[in-house]
Order: structure tokens, then sequence, then C-alpha cells
């Protein structure tokens, strides 16, 4: 049973199945088919469908000081700035999820706030996207875009393999997976990593979990996006996760914080309009 | 929750299935190395450090230098590397392609192989979540993570392409 993921691990399909995995998006990317267009040409799908995820990590990574991300945390609380398609692509989608969700998805963050100032900080509110293009902040604050970009990155390699003509894929970027065809994946007990497995059926679908984790000893890995709760502005201590069924990765991605976060009416009626399911792993006792 | 609610509730017990430790390989050493020089001839290349040149890679990339982990080979147009990492959780293998000016052309992961299924699955190690889950404040960035231990797995792979670099300053481009 392969998987660079500790979440989600995509089923290995038969024979012929080529598949191959980069340090990419602050995670192991793994893309596989078992397109039968033949392995030259696969093969070259997938270096695409990498570039394609290089793309998105060269413009959106917030620990990148040259992204355009970086560019804007610096500058647009200052003046307008023009940004990448694609990464207006990703503020439009940031700030829907967020006006939808009543604030309880919210791409921005507070600069150096403590628990005490947090909650009165900065919000998705004082973000401005126009139709040109063109982002300011209204206060100073930063965008991360760690609960959007990567399903965002997947469903962009998913289009450039689905533009190859490979119909048959996985797209798994540590746990934000999208399926082209058939293909079940498997999520994992949060707390107990090694001890339990639910399998998921999905056809030309996206699938993404977010989780509480602790990492006792971990040192590093800081460039993980972790949760936040938006309201309260503190990390978030469940030990709850939450896994999103939609049509793309990104809607995905960003629908698990609503689930985490919003009241559950709320959260229902979104995944309602985004025609996408969740399914939560509660580890409190059964009844 | 209402009947038709769009979110399910699981409780963890109900999943509780054993897997077998878990392992992939993506690409053989042989494979990777035609996928970054296509037919061009490799010739392995020794890389032997001097115990100061070791103690220099370590000092400068805060990483352990194993003797003989790491393989390099000469192409026409660039150098051609396999080596490991070994994490908390796992062990990943990767091949990483350098041009002759030394920068970074390609970086692929050659096997992943995940150690759950063995003496992390003990109830002692699962002890040490649920200790941490109640203690002192977590600290962000580093206990709390959006999808978990795929993230430290890259972090190693990161840690080991500085020493890598470091490794082929001294041992090929110094020479």
């Amino acid at each position: 049973m392969p998987s660079p993921s500790p979440a989600i691990d995509p089923v290995q399909r038969g024979r012929g199945e080529i598949r191959r995995a980069r340090p990419l998006l602050g995670t192991l990317v793994e893309i596989g088919t078992a397109s039968e267009l033949g392995a030259d040409r696969v093969q070259r799908a997938i270096e695409r469908a990498f570039q394609a995820v290089a793309r998105i990590q060269a413009l959106m990574s917030r620990h990148d000081p040259d992204s355009e991300l970086s560019r804007l945390n610096r500058t647009a609380a200052q003046a307008p700035q023009r940004v990448d398609p694609h990464t207006a692509a990703v503020l439009g989608a940031a700030l829907r999820f967020a006006r939808l969700s009543h604030g309880a998805f919210d791409p921005t963050i507070a600069i150096g706030a403590t628990a005490a100032t947090a909650a009165a900080g900065p919000c998705w509110r004082d973000v401005e996207l126009d139709a040109d293009l063109q982002v300011r902040y209204r206060r100073p604050l930063h965008l991360d875009f760690g609960g959007i970009a990567k399903g965002y990155a997947v469903d962009q390699a998913a289009r450039s393999l689905l533009d190859d003509g490979i119909r048959d894929f996985i797209v798994n970027a540590g746990g934000d997976v999208r399926v082209g065809g058939e293909r079940t994946v498997w999520l994992r007990d949060p707390v107990h990593l090694g001890a339990g497995h639910c399998g998921l059926r999905l056809r030309n679908q996206a699938l993404a979990t977010s989780a509480a984790y602790f990492s006792p000893g971990a040192g590093g890995g800081n460039a993980a996006a972790h949760l936040v709760d938006p309201v309260s502005r503190l990390p978030y201590r469940g030990t709850t996760s939450c896994s999103v069924l939609a049509d793309d990765c990104l809607r995905a991605d960003a629908l698990t914080k609503v689930v985490l976060f919003a009241p559950p009416a709320i959260a229902e009626r979104v995944l309602g309009r985004e025609r996408a399911r969740a399914i939560v792993l509660d580890p409190s006792p059964a009844a | 929750m209402v009947a038709d609610s769009r979110i399910v509730w699981l409780p963890v017990a109900a999943i509780a299935i054993c897997q077998p430790a878990q392992a992939t390989v993506y690409l053989t050493v042989e494979q990777a190395q035609r996928l970054m020089f296509g037919d061009g001839e490799l010739t392995p290349v020794p890389l032997a450090l001097s115990a100061t040149d070791a103690a220099t890679v370590e000092r400068e990339t805060g990483t352990r230098y194993y003797p003989g982990a790491l393989r390099a080979w000469k192409a026409p147009d660039g150098y051609f590397f396999a080596d490991a990492v070994v994490g908390k959780h796992d062990l990943i293998s990767y091949a990483v392609a350098l041009g002759l000016d030394g920068r970074i052309r390609q970086v692929e992961i050659l096997e992943y192989r995940e150690a759950y299924g063995g003496a992390i699955r003990g109830a002692g190690w699962r002890r040490q979540f649920t200790g941490r889950s109640h203690a002192d404040p977590v600290q962000i960035g580093r206990d709390i993570q959006n999808i978990s231990g795929a993230t430290l797995s890259c972090q190693h792979v990161t840690d080991g392409i500085r020493r890598l670099l470091a490794i082929y300053a001294i041992a090929i481009a110094g020479h």
C-alpha cells in the first residue's frame, strides 16, 4: 500500500501504472496514472503536471521571499499591486469562501498578534481584489494561502494531465487528492496514525483533509501551513479530522476549514452550495 | 444531524483496521538516470571526504554525514546523485540532477518507505500524543500542522539536498 502521505493512502492500481513523486508545496507531491498512451508520452505529461505545481508554488509560497505572495505581503498595504491570474483566482476563491462561511475560512493572518490582540486584528474584509487583478490591503496584514493554494496546485496538475489526454490519474499533495477516473483512497485516524483506515471511492473528484496533528520532537516542519482558528486566531487544538469530497481540490481544501470552524448550520449550507460532502473523524469515545 | 446532512460523523473506533507497513518505489536508480540524462553515459564518481571535510559539511548544513550514503555519477552534461534520508517515521531515497554549473536541474523521489505498522503503533508511542495534547501550549507551526507527517518528510529531503550540495562543493566542484 503506497503513499507519501500519512493521512491518505491512494490504492495502488494494476500493473502498468506510472508513479512519480517530487518534493513540492512543502510536502511530497505524487502523480500516478495507468494511462495507456505510452510511457514516453505519459512521462512528459507528468513532467508538465509537476511544472504546473511548481509554478503555483513559485507564485504563492509564503516561505519564499521571492514569491508573488511575499511581495504582496510586503507592499500591498502601501499601494495596489497587480497579480498573476493564478494568484487572483486563488485570492478570489479565498475571499468567496470567507464571505460564505462568515469568516470561518479566512486567508489573512495578523502580523505579530498575541492571543490578547488577535481577535481585533485584520481580517479578509481588509483585502480588496478588483477586476484588473489589482490587490490592496486596507490594513497591514499577511495573506496565507496555506488553506487553499495546495488544492489549487493539485487542480492545475489535474488540468495539465487532462490537457495531455490523460483521463485516469491521481494527484496527491500530502493528502490533498484529485482523482481522474475512479479510485479508492483511505482516510486515517488523525490521532492513532497507524491504527485506522476508512476507504472512500472517488470518481473524477477531489478529497482534502485537515487535522490537528501533534508531532512531539518533530523539530522543524515549519513549512507547514498550520491550522489557526480564524475566529479566536489561536492554534486549533482539537483532534478532529475533517475530509471533504468536492468536484475540485481548491474547494475541498478550503471547505475542510469551513467544516472545522464554522457553526454546523453554516457549514451545511456552504457544503450544499458547493455540492460537497464532509466526513468528520471524531476521536471522542463512541457512544 | 438531520437526515440529509452533508456532514458524516464517524467515531474513530469504527474505522480501526490495521494495515501493513507501506512502501512505494517510484523509480529505480537506473530509471531516474535515464529520465534525467537520457542515454548519456554515466561514470561513477568517488566521494571520499576527509574527516575535516565531513565535519565542515555537518557544521554548515546542520545534518549528519554518513560515509558512503551518497552516490554520484558524472554525465556529459551534469551530475547524478542518489541519496536517502531517514525520518522518524519513514525512509525516503531520492535522486538529484545537477548541471555542470552545480545548479539543481531536477529532483525525483525514488522510494518511500513508511514505518507505521511497526513500533509506532505501540501504545507507548500513542500516549506521547495524548499527553501532548493536554499539556503545555502547543507551538504554532511545529506541533500543529495542516496535514501531518508528509511535511516532515519533505523537510528531511530538503535537508538532504542541502547536505548533497555541500558535499558536491567540496568533493567535486572543489577539485
